[in-house]
């Protein structure tokens, strides 16, 4: 299942953060690893994708280095600042009130749809 | 370009050095490096297509390139085709407007400053290059031949009518316009050590008296071609900004240094330093450039026959004093039928000169007159409308014409200004200078040379021809219905404030629009001169006729005079006095409080004032009657006391 449009403007950054909180990537890498990790949910076009971690950067969410690879190629590297980690913390704490408050009005079916967001999901 | 560098630091130093290099530097050639990716050539297509869209800056469009590449090839890599690549990416226009709209967004804020700056500087640049070339592209198109209007009536007079043509041959033959004046220092009396305070010569001048007559005999042909002109009804002399267009007759009275067969430079006259060619062919021709060597004349003339008069008096020749007199108030009449405003002044000047000379004539030779020459100088004193004088239609022809000269004209109304304008307006100041043409300094040059790049943003600063016409006929709207309206009941500070705040925009008006407040001091004190003087006359013919002097001017009313003269400071009938030995006649002045005919006076050391003088005192002190009537009246509320004495006057070169 693929999330709305809407829903994945707010859900896809904090999903980014997420995964960057693991340590550094690059972009291919990302979009793998969400569609992976998320069941298909954040299956994000790279259209959307690298625009939102230019966002980001712009936040000093995250920052980036391009360095070759260990195939040999250029690619830019992402990881999560200080900031970034702070503002992860504070959307975690988010979107758990969120799906708690859906799942107390019957939204939703318990934790598992997002349960790597959830308070004690994380790292 | 994708050397490792530490997070900050360095890095951020090489960023810079990055952004610095990017524009000219071949590692930042993202075409180059998409072609050496070795992608398939549809996957290049869209990257190009996505990257040019970006719109950004070259060394952002190389990250965005170098990103990209590295996303397909990792695709790739991972066992995707390129076809599925390119579906999974998106639309390469969103694409294209995100990744722009965020990397803005990433741009640092000396980015921002400096981008926009250099954006704000280029769009300010071509701007401006724009306005310039609109500027200089702009030529005056002068359509209306405003001096032939004004010419208009002149073209009606009888050459029977035409003072001018009695004056002429006599002006040319003592070269009396040019400083000509100069020829008639003898009547002027000379004191030593006192060369600012020059007054006319009097019989009680002893041997400089003598010389004087001396002069008046040797004038004489002069003075009576003066009698002969100053009772034709019209002075009749067509004016011409370029002086070439006179007659040879004309020119020869009006310019009798220039040589007549010779072409006249106008340009020397009007002191137009440095100006292009067209500039000043344009200001050569306008109404600003007429000359009137004839019109300053006429002071001469008045002085002249003031001074004859005092020797006719001498000689009991009372109908030469008679014609004397009536030839002044004929000239100042003929000096205000030309349609500028300095002409209307000159005019008035002239007949306040002729007051004073009826003052003086009556006032200490009354028994010499018959009732016939008294008559006909009271006629000659009364006759004039001072406010015929004036008239604002030549001062807004003037006006007129110097805007079509300024100005582009676009066929309805409207133009903008042209960079001859420029230079006109900004030489008109000068104009008014001195008559000698300089040799330009450097620095003049220097700043010529700045005009001429900052001349176009006077499009922007200065108000269009349509505005400032506009502007101009409401403002000569206002003046004319107000300017003779009297002092006691219009002040017209409001309008004054108007003029004054115009500003910048309306610069040609600023500098153009008459000085209406100086225009109307000098109308109503030459207005109360005559109803002062006339009825003077009327007393004295009074007391010829009864053996005393009237109780009141109401005595006057009916057979010596039809109404009782105003105060035109007050809006009451001037004051009447007894005195010991004869009458006073006087306005209460600016503080409209009736002093019992003390007189208005300034103490010389700046003092206050004494309204208890004396003889004594009042040979001390600097008189100044004509104050009486300059505005505004707030400038000296504590300074000067006393009544305006208008019969008899203390004259002024006392």
């Amino acid at each position: 299942m693929k999330l709305e449009r809407e829903l994945m403007r707010g859900a896809g950054p904090t999903a980014v953060l997420q995964l960057l909180s693991r340590g550094e990537m690059y972009g291919y890498q990302i979009v793998e690893q969400l569609a992976a990790e998320s069941k298909g949910v954040f299956e994000l076009g790279q259209s959307t994708l690298y625009p939102m971690l230019y966002n980001l950067e712009a936040k000093s969410l995250v920052t980036s280095t391009s360095r070759k690879g260990d195939n040999g190629r250029t690619r830019r590297y992402y990881k999560l600042t200080t900031k970034g980690k702070k503002r992860l913390a504070k959307d975690r704490e988010q979107w758990a009130a969120l799906v708690q408050g859906l799942g107390a009005l019957g939204v939703t079916r318990g934790r598992g749809t997002f349960g790597d967001l959830a308070i004690d999901g994380g790292q | 370009m994708s050397s490792v560098f530490p997070e900050f630091g360095m890095q951020r130093l090489r960023r810079y050095y990055d952004v610095l290099r990017s524009p000219f530097s071949r590692d930042f050639d993202w075409r180059r490096m998409l072609a050496e990716s070795k992608l398939p050539e549809d996957v290049q297509e869209m990257i190009t297509d996505v990257v040019t869209k970006t719109r950004l800056f070259r060394i952002e469009k190389t990250y965005v390139t170098e990103e990209l590449i590295s996303h397909f090839y990792e695709g790739g890599q991972r066992g995707k085709t390129y076809l599925e690549l390119l579906a999974a990416f998106g639309e390469p226009e969103v694409a294209a407007t995100l990744i722009r709209s965020s990397k803005l967004r990433n741009r640092s804020m000396f980015s921002k400053i400096f981008y926009g700056g250099l954006f704000v500087l280029l769009a300010s640049v071509v701007g401006y290059s724009v306005l310039a070339a609109m500027f200089y592209m702009g030529k005056p198109n002068v359509s209306v031949d405003y001096m032939a209007q004004l010419n208009d009536p002149v073209s009606s007079i009888d050459d029977e009518d035409r003072a001018w043509l009695v004056y002429r041959d006599v002006y040319a033959k003592y070269e009396y316009c040019e400083g000509g004046g100069n020829h008639f220092l003898e009547i002027f009396f000379q004191n030593e050590g006192h060369d600012d305070h020059l007054r006319l010569m009097r019989p009680t001048d002893g041997e400089q008296w003598l010389g004087a007559i001396k002069k008046l005999e040797d004038s004489q042909e002069l003075l009576d071609a003066f009698r002969a002109g100053g009772v034709k009804p019209k002075l009749g002399l067509k004016l011409y900004a370029d002086p070439n267009r006179y007659s040879r007759e004309d020119r020869l009275a009006l310019f009798p240094k220039s040589d007549p067969d010779e072409d006249f430079e106008n340009s020397f006259y009007l002191n137009l330093n440095g100006m292009s060619v067209n500039a000043e062919s344009l200001l050569v021709e306008s109404l600003i450039s007429v000359l009137l060597p004839h019109i300053q004349s006429f002071r001469q003339n008045a002085r002249l026959l003031t001074v004859d008069t005092r020797w006719a008096l001498e000689q009991a020749d009372t109908e030469r004093v008679t014609r004397n007199i009536e030839t002044i108030f004929g000239m100042g009449r003929q000096a205000a039928e030309q349609p500028f405003l300095v002409c209307s002044l000159v005019g008035i000047a002239i007949h306040g000169m002729g007051y004073e000379l009826v003052d003086e004539v009556i006032d200490q030779h009354f028994d010499l007159l018959s009732d016939e020459e008294l008559g006909r100088i009271q006629i000659a004193v009364s006759k004039d409308s001072i406010f015929d004088f004036v008239n604002l239609e030549g001062e807004q022809a003037f006006f007129d014409d110097l805007i079509q000269r300024v100005y582009t004209d676009d066929g309805n109304g409207d133009g903008r200004l042209t960079p001859e304008g420029v230079e006109i307006l900004m030489n008109i100041g000068n104009m008014w200078g001195s008559q000698i043409k300089r040799e330009l300094e450097f620095h003049e040059i220097l700043t010529q040379k700045l005009q001429h790049v900052a001349a176009p943003a006077s499009l922007a600063v200065l108000a269009t021809r349509k505005q400032m016409t506009e502007k101009a006929d409401e403002l000569y709207e206002k003046a004319n219905l107000r300017f003779t309206a009297p002092i006691y009941a219009e002040n017209m500070q409001d309008f004054e404030d108007e003029l004054v705040g115009l500003g910048v925009k309306y610069f040609a008006i600023d500098q153009c629009f008459p000085a209406i407040q100086q225009v109307r001091t000098a109308m109503f004190r030459t207005i109360a001169n005559q109803a002062g003087v006339t009825a003077g006359i009327a007393v004295m013919r009074y007391k010829r006729e009864h053996g005393q002097f009237p109780e009141s001017l109401d005595d006057l009313l009916g057979n010596y005079i039809t109404e009782l003269p105003i105060d035109q400071l007050s809006g009451d009938p001037l004051k009447y006095l007894r005195t010991e030995d004869g009458f006073q006649i006087y306005s209460v002045g600016l503080d409209e409080d009736d002093d019992g005919g003390a007189p208005l006076m300034v103490l010389s050391d700046g003092g206050s004032p004494n309204t208890n003088w004396s003889e004594e005192i009042r040979d001390q002190q600097d008189w100044r009657p004509h104050r009486a009537a300059e505005f505004p009246f707030h400038r000296f509320p504590s300074e000067e006391d006393g009544d305006w004495i208008i019969w008899p006057r203390y004259s002024l070169e006392d």
